[in-house]
């Protein structure tokens, strides 16, 4: 009981940062009908950023955890850049530019990364000093329950905001039809850089939970994690925001439950596998043919 | 191992006549072999590590060692210098297969007369394969799984082999007084196999009951699973033989799940970034080829020169292997008579060598025979405790 219950909490813990990661995923391809594969590599950023400048905020007598706030400005700001460098001038060409555009800024980044902060692998400062408590026998990290926390406000702030701001209302106008919207008074330009610059906000915020439970960022984080959370979001249905979150949790509780009580081994091909067999059976996701409104 | 020692006659019967013969006719030799026509009294050494990715921290430290090493033997009187190939450079394997080979072909086409790596076994075995294929002398550092030397006479290593480390932790534990152990090791690597299976033969023989053996995989970033069921199995010590980079995040979930006991690992460890997790390293421990704490003139000389020239940050137990293999080389080609392969490998062969990872005895394998240093972190320091001596203490004797 004890062990399951702490590979509850572990698999929601681990979840919660795919799902954070997929919304990303998910918002710009409701909203581009693309796949911005260098998604994950804003992950990478956060962390880094992170990195540099907990210790700073620790040294001026601030918690270390609001170097999230430094790492939402710095991801955004990359996110916009990458937006309007990379991939407005091939908006037009086609998804196979863009898909190959988004490949080639995530090997770019990684690879800016290891110019930038060099080949090792740097630990991260511990993020939240909280105590551990025990519940029914289960010695559980309070800032597993934190993160799980954060990951949930989010998520149900996402919500909102898309259902119930005119911003949000003019990011599920912009995909159902471009030029219509434009008729409307909504600046599409606009609409797409805020959606970028939203995702890689909350890809910092997963990474800023990502290095309080795993305290490391290596240049190349980014692509496993953002693998994963592309996952999550096909397996919830690409372009739903409650499709990411679902589907994130599932991965996540996936995972750790394979280790524990299957083969530690096959997690990976287990996690493929279900995405498989998911996609099989129905192909636009678990939530995918819902009548929910899309970003 | 009959079959095994004829070919290492063979190569004794080669060298000789070459060494003999060599000086009456080197133009008609020079036709046979490679390199060995002409006594240039300089060995071209080709190096081998890993520059980039996650263990990039041994390859620099390699790096920075073997310039030390070779500034150190040109600018002396020895008589035989050495030449770095590849410009100098230590060619990268990235910690991958396919990129060892590539980076030992990428030395072979300056064709050297020995080659020095790689750090790891998974690396360093198809180049192994390679060198015992081409007769080329492949002096292995850290590469500490069983089969590296077994691929043919030329292939020797500097590093104590996997049983032995996993042997050691097993009696580590023994002396410690532990009682139950847990094991965590990363299935997709031989050096994890090899530390693994070697602790849990041992870990029998020495009355310690094995409670949980959990696997993982060298790319895994989350362990909170196993960890979740080392608590549960309730084990007095935690036996983790992978490498550098995931130890901080194996040892803050380990601990996170609740586990205050004893976690040790193998030379993988050395490196280990603590920061911020110095309190989670109390109590932890690893084995090594040397300590920079040993008061022995030979460490203390080389922790000193290292440290002024390039810091400590990359002062590992791989910069010494590769600083010692150097003077192994050099030592390799007065015992055997000259700087090509054939009489390095004939210099090489049972050789008695003293440097920085102590008195090595190279032994009919090739594989050397030496102390072994078990280190703790204080206050996420890495602090020396206790060096353990080979049974029948044949490496310190017979080096005498």
């Amino acid at each position: 009981m004890s062990i399951f219950l702490q590979a509850l909490i572990n698999g929601l813990n681990q979840g919660a940062i795919y799902a954070l990661i997929a919304l990303g995923y998910t918002m710009v391809y409701g909203i581009l009908r693309m796949i911005n594969f260098a998604h994950g590599d804003f992950i990478m950023v956060g962390a880094y950023t992170i990195f540099y400048t907990a210790p700073i905020m620790v040294s001026y007598g601030m918690p270390a955890w609001m170097a999230v706030l430094i790492a939402v400005v710095v991801c955004a700001i990359v996110g916009v850049l990458v937006e309007r460098i990379a991939y407005k001038p091939v908006r037009g060409s086609g998804s196979i530019s863009a898909l190959i555009t988004a490949l080639a800024m995530s090997l770019f980044l990684e690879n800016l990364a290891m110019v930038l902060f060099g080949p090792n692998p740097k630990t991260v400062l511990k993020i939240f000093k909280l105590p551990m408590i025990t519940i029914l026998g289960a010695k559980i990290q309070m800032k597993y329950l934190l993160t799980l926390g954060i990951g949930i406000a989010i998520m149900i702030l996402m919500n909102v905001f898309v259902h119930a701001t005119r911003i949000g209302k003019a990011m599920r106008a912009v995909p159902q039809d471009k030029e219509a919207a434009t008729i409307v008074g909504i600046d599409v330009d606009r609409i797409i850089t805020l959606t970028f610059a939203i995702g890689c906000a909350l890809a910092a915020v997963a990474a800023l939970m990502y290095v309080s439970t795993y305290p490391r960022c290596t240049t190349d984080m980014g692509s496993m994690m953002g693998i994963k959370a592309f996952i999550a979001a096909v397996l919830g249905g690409i372009g739903i925001i409650p499709g990411a979150m679902l589907g994130g949790i599932i991965v996540g509780l996936i995972e750790i439950f394979v280790k524990i009580y299957l083969a530690p081994g096959w997690y990976e091909a287990i996690t493929y596998g279900i995405l498989i067999v998911v996609l099989l059976i129905k192909p636009s996701g678990i939530l995918g043919k819902n009548t929910g409104v899309k970003v | 191992m009959v079959k095994m020692k004829m070919m290492k006659m063979a190569a004794y019967a080669c060298s000789a006549a070459m060494v003999l013969t060599g000086c009456f006719a080197p133009a008609a030799f020079a036709d046979e072999t490679e390199s060995a026509g002409d006594e240039d009294h300089v060995i071209k050494v080709g190096a081998v590590c890993a520059m980039t990715g996650g263990s990039a921290v041994y390859g620099t430290g390699a790096q920075n060692a073997i310039d030390m090493a070779v500034d150190e033997i040109n600018n002396s009187d020895s008589e035989y210098k050495i030449e770095i190939v590849n410009g100098g450079k230590v060619a990268d394997d990235a910690k991958d297969a396919k990129q060892a080979v590539n980076a030992y072909n990428l030395l072979k086409s300056e064709a050297p007369e020995a080659v020095v790596g790689s750090f790891f076994s998974a690396v360093t075995i198809p180049m192994a394969q390679l060198a015992a294929k081409d007769n080329m002398l492949l002096l292995a550092t850290g590469a500490t799984n069983v089969a590296v030397t077994q691929y043919g006479p030329t292939i020797f290593r500097n590093c104590f082999i996997d049983p032995f480390q996993g042997k050691m932790a097993a009696q580590f534990a023994q002396e410690q007084g532990y009682k139950t152990a847990a094991v965590i090791y990363a299935k997709d690597d031989d050096y994890s196999n090899g530390l693994k299976d070697a602790f849990i033969d041992s870990a029998a023989d020495a009355g310690i009951d094995v409670v949980y053996t959990g696997e993982c995989t060298t790319t895994d970033t989350d362990f909170t699973a196993q960890a979740t069921e080392v608590v549960a199995a309730e084990p007095d010590f935690v036996f983790y033989p992978c490498f550098l980079d995931t130890v901080p995040l194996l040892v803050q979930q380990v601990r996170d799940a609740g586990f205050e006991g004893a976690i040790m690992g193998g030379d993988g460890w050395d490196g280990a970034d603590t920061s911020g997790l110095e309190d989670y390293f109390t109590n932890c421990y690893f084995t090594n080829h040397y300590s920079s704490e040993d008061t022995a003139p030979a460490v203390q000389d080389f922790v000193k020169k290292y440290t002024d020239t390039y810091g400590d940050d990359t002062l590992n137990a791989c910069a010494a292997l590769y600083y010692d293999a150097m003077y192994m080389l050099v030592q390799a080609a007065e015992d055997g008579g000259g700087s090509d392969t054939a009489s390095l490998v004939k210099g090489m062969t049972g050789m008695h060598f003293s440097g920085v990872g102590g008195n090595i005895y190279l032994d009919e394998n090739g594989d050397a025979i030496k102390p072994v240093v078990v280190n703790t972190y204080e206050d996420g320091k890495i602090k020396w405790l206790e060096t353990i001596q080979p049974e029948g203490g044949e490496a310190s004797t017979e080096a005498e």
